[in-house]
């Protein structure tokens, strides 16, 4: 008794965990399409390690660099005053320059002053900006700690099925009405529960003794029967009503 | 029992009379010949339509049903010495009856009204479709059989013996492919050879004994219009409406006795249906071959078509797909039509100054343009939506979004209607009408209104983009639809709880099979839904648009000192409370008349051209605070429905008392929300 309630929970639990992460994983991948493309001021992108400056050379001072930089009219800038992030990174020979606000970052060669690489940083803006970080951080906050609390949850149970299987049901109820047939099934119409119903299925061709053929059937949801060369939708309590025979006539 | 020669003589004569009550012109009265009432009747799915559409020819009038809301469409023909006045009845299974559309349909036919009824068969279902027929061989009325759709029954490798059927039910049959104009004369030479003083021979059901003794127990009254032992038999069937009918019309001492007497026969309904199954079977034994199974390619699309999530996300785009192009492909008809009247506005003004020049481009041209737009836009989503009926793909969407929509008192059927709200809110309410069940419809057709139609969506996306930056302006319009639709939501759940639930409420459902569409039926349709349009609402869309010009006229001839300027100007107290101030409220007031215009009064309240966007942003950016604009916005999309969606849904609703609540509640709502919209957005922003 309590098991089975505590399957069925289960089951419930699941699904809603299904939902939720199928809902963010959709709103994830349109995000990734879409927020670039409004985000991005058609830059490219500067995914991977910064760039590394060739040979040997006495940098340039972090002035003359940005002064050098600007000289060149980088795209996505107009002035020095934007950058909000400069750092010299002394193992690659590089100045990097960045504007956090934008995403945009610039990788110059101490050196020279040459842009080696430049663009969008796709991966931080969309670590923050995906999960519906767009509307606010803390929105990105909230929907994000359960994504990752419920994956751990799923990967624990998804173990646990693998280690236990579910055992299959062997005795099905069966009450012999229309429900229980499957799909592609042929069998004749015994009777039908009400007396009102049975006027009324008999004036689409339920009949008493007619065959019926089982199209489509799932789990919830409405069926779809073939009966005297026509196609039939009968809602499921309907169905319930209908006793059939083992066989077909 | 009622088709005797002098019974038919007073049939004819009452009809003759009803016939001239409708109109002076009619023929049969004109020229003295004999007016013979034809009723077509058959199951759904059986091309009855077309055959009606192939009968009359365009001779025909759409009205409705005394007293209900559904389509009566009627058609006279000359023939020698007769004039037919045939009528299409709705779609019914049977005769015991589950909707409206069957009872109209039942009614009529056992009312005695039709001297001929012609019973539409389809070829390709002969077992299922002949029912009809086998409850019909039980009244006395003379039938003639079209078994329709042979073509198809041919493609599916049936044989169908036209004369060996007629001989097995001894009814006079006419073959015929009405998709393709064949047997249409045939049915007129059948009917001009009837001889209708006699009463026609016919193979009856035998029923069994418990129904004369059950009508020998009846103590029935002659105020029901129904033959005593057809009575008798229905209510062994369990019909619910003749049970009502009965109980209301009998003595309580018989209505025990009636009781009684169901519940100790329950079998005898399972004898009648034994009866005509009989009857099915030894009508069909000889007449009906199956050369091959027909394993139809119907079954191979229903795999991807009704999958849960194929099929979903298929009608998920099919359908908004379908409507945006019905509405695009109107915009560049008809739309053109109503952006020339407009842009032609000013030089009708400079060429005819005065009243008249006024009136003519602000009053007229306009409405002309609306109604030109309207029906255009109206009639290409009628032929798309028309057009996926025919091939059967629609019936697979209300199978889909059934188990859904019946959970908030709606059918499957609604999907459409519901998903057109979205566009055009009087295109949607006037297309309620393939909602099966008039309890479903209802729900449906109050939903309707509280959609955001495209006038809406426009007006909130201007309003917000013009106050706020690009993100919180598309967030603010998202948050407002899905509010918009909870609110739907719950009006039709609400209204769900408030009306009686009917008896049986199972949904069963014609799938029918894939096949190639008919643009016949189609045009017959579409033609028939831009009538009506023009017939109920385009003159109160006329009249509405010349009133809102007469006010923003008179007196002076200028809007600044107008009635409605002064109407404002009452309702600034009322505004103030919502952040807004006369020209906002003035411009709510006439999007009354068509959601889109309200942006257009605006320009002309702020002075500015109303071609020019960016100045009537910026007007509008420095007249109202983000927290009156929100208030706006939210208003705009929860106030009454437009002058044209009124017109429509007092049509379908039947009457004012109806119409007049929703609309106080609308209004009542649009006005409370804004009222919290203002003030919470004012203590957070």
């Amino acid at each position: 008794m309590i098991t089975s309630r505590l399957k069925k929970w289960s089951r419930k639990l699941h699904k809603w965990i299904g939902i939720y992460i199928g809902i963010l994983t959709v709103i994830w991948l349109i995000e990734m399409v879409v927020l670039p493309l409004i985000f991005n001021p058609g830059l490219p992108t500067v995914d991977g390690p910064p760039a590394t400056a060739q040979g040997e050379g006495a940098p340039l001072s972090l002035q003359n660099a940005l002064q050098s930089f600007m000289d060149r009219h980088p795209d996505g800038i107009s002035s020095a005053d934007e950058l909000d992030e400069m750092a010299y990174l002394p193992g690659n020979g590089v100045y990097r320059f960045a504007i956090r606000e934008s995403f945009l970052e610039w990788y110059v060669e101490a050196k020279t002053g040459k842009i080696l690489k430049y663009g969008f940083d796709s991966n931080r803006f969309l670590m923050e900006k995906g999960m519906l970080g767009w509307l606010h951080p803390v929105v990105s906050k909230i929907v994000k700690t359960p994504f990752e609390l419920l994956f751990v949850f799923l990967a624990i149970t998804g173990l646990y099925i693998v280690f236990y299987p579910r055992k299959k049901k062997i005795n099905r109820l069966r009450t012999g009405s229309l429900l229980d047939m499957e799909p592609g099934e042929k069998r004749c119409l015994k009777e039908v529960g009400s007396v009102a119903l049975m006027s009324r299925l008999a004036a689409v061709g339920i009949l008493p003794g007619v065959n019926i053929q089982m199209i489509h059937i799932r789990n919830r949801g409405p069926v779809v029967i073939s009966v005297r060369h026509t196609f039939l939708a009968l809602g499921r309590n309907i169905g319930a009503r209908i006793i059939m025979r083992r066989e077909a006539a | 029992m009622y088709l005797n020669a002098n019974k038919s003589e007073a049939a004819c004569v009452s009809c003759r009379n009803s016939g001239s009550k409708r109109t002076k012109k009619d023929i049969g009265a004109v020229t003295g010949k004999k007016e013979i009432t034809v009723a077509v009747a058959g199951q759904p799915n059986t091309g009855k339509s077309t055959i009606f559409n192939r009968l009359t020819g365009l001779n025909q009038k759409v009205g409705n049903w005394p007293g209900k809301t559904v389509d009566l469409k009627e058609g006279r023909v000359v023939r020698g010495d007769r004039v037919y006045r045939l009528v299409d009845l709705p779609g019914t299974y049977g005769l015991t009856a589950n909707s409206v559309e069957e009872e109209i349909a039942r009614d009529y036919i056992v009312s005695g009204e039709p001297d001929v009824v012609v019973a539409v068969v389809n070829a390709a279902s002969v077992e299922r479709s002949i029912y009809l027929v086998s409850e019909l061989v039980e009244l006395k009325v003379p039938i003639v059989v079209a078994l329709n759709m042979m073509d198809v029954a041919r493609h599916e490798g049936r044989v169908i013996d036209a004369r060996q059927l007629s001989a097995a039910i001894n009814l006079p049959v006419v073959p015929m492919t009405a998709s393709m104009n064949q047997g249409v004369d045939q049915v007129f030479e059948t009917l001009d050879a009837m001889d209708l003083q006699h009463p026609q021979e016919r193979n009856s059901i035998e029923l069994p004994t418990e129904v004369s003794r059950f009508a020998e127990l009846l103590d029935f009254p002659s105020s029901l219009p129904y033959p005593k032992e057809w009575a008798a038999s229905k209510l062994i069937e369990g019909d619910y409406k003749m049970n009502q009918a009965v109980k209301s019309a009998l003595k309580d001492k018989n209505l025990e006795a009636i009781e009684t007497f169901l519940a100790g026969h329950k079998e005898a309904a399972n004898a009648i249906i034994k009866m005509r199954q009989q009857w099915i079977d030894a009508a069909c034994e000889k007449a009906v071959k199956d050369e091959n199974d027909c394993g139809s390619s119907s079954e191979k699309w229903d795999r991807v078509f009704l999958h849960p999530l194929w099929g979903r996300l298929i009608a998920f785009f099919a359908i908004p797909l379908a409507a945006l192009t019905g509405v695009l492909l109107g915009m560049f008809t008809g739309g053109q039509v109503l952006f020339a009247a407009l842009e032609g506005g000013p030089k009708i003004k400079a060429a005819w100054p005065g009243m008249m020049g006024s009136m003519a481009a602000d009053g007229i041209a306009p409405a002309i343009g609306w109604i030109t737009a309207l029906v255009c836009i109206i009639g290409f989503i009628y032929a798309i939506f028309c057009f996926l009926e025919d091939i059967g793909y629609l019936a697979r969407i209300s199978f889909l979004t059934d188990t859904f929509l019946r959970r908030i008192g709606a059918g499957g059927k609604s999907a459409i209607p519901l998903m057109l709200g979205l566009m055009c809110n009087t295109v949607a309410i006037a297309g309620t009408r393939v909602v099966e069940t008039r309890r479903q419809r209802l729900v449906t057709i109050v939903m309707l209104p509280f959609l955001p139609c495209a006038g809406q969506t426009m007006v909130a996306a201007f309003f917000t983009l013009a106050i706020f930056p690009v993100k919180t302006a598309i967030i603010i319009l998202i948050g407002l639809t899905i509010i918009n639709f909870l609110a739907a939501s719950l009006a039709g759940k609400f209204l769900s709880l408030t009306v009686p639930h009917p008896r049986t409420d199972g949904m069963i459902m014609e799938l029918p099979l894939f096949h190639r569409p008919n643009f016949r039926t189609i045009f017959g349709g579409v033609r028939m839904r831009i009538e009506l349009f023009l017939r109920r609402a385009a003159g109160v869309i006329f009249c509405g648009l010349l009133i809102i010009w007469a006010v923003s006229y008179f007196p002076k001839g200028e809007i600044q000192t107008s009635y409605l300027y002064q109407f404002g100007r009452l309702l600034e107290p009322a505004g103030s409370m919502i952040g807004l101030d006369w020209r906002f409220m003035v411009a709510l007031l006439s999007s009354f008349f068509a959601k889109e215009i309200t942006v257009g009064t605006l320009a002309v309240l702020f002075s500015v051209s109303a071609s020019d966007q960016q100045a009537i942003m910026q007007a509008v950016h420095n007249a109202i605070s983000p927290a009156g604009a929100l208030a706006f916005v939210v208003a705009s999309h929860f106030y009454i429905p437009c002058l044209g969606s009124m017109a429509v849904l007092k049509s379908e609703l039947g009457s004012w008392k109806k119409t007049l609540p929703l609309l106080a509640g609308m209004f009542i709502l649009a006005f409370v929300l804004a009222f919290i919209t203002y003030h919470a957005a004012m203590v957070i922003i």
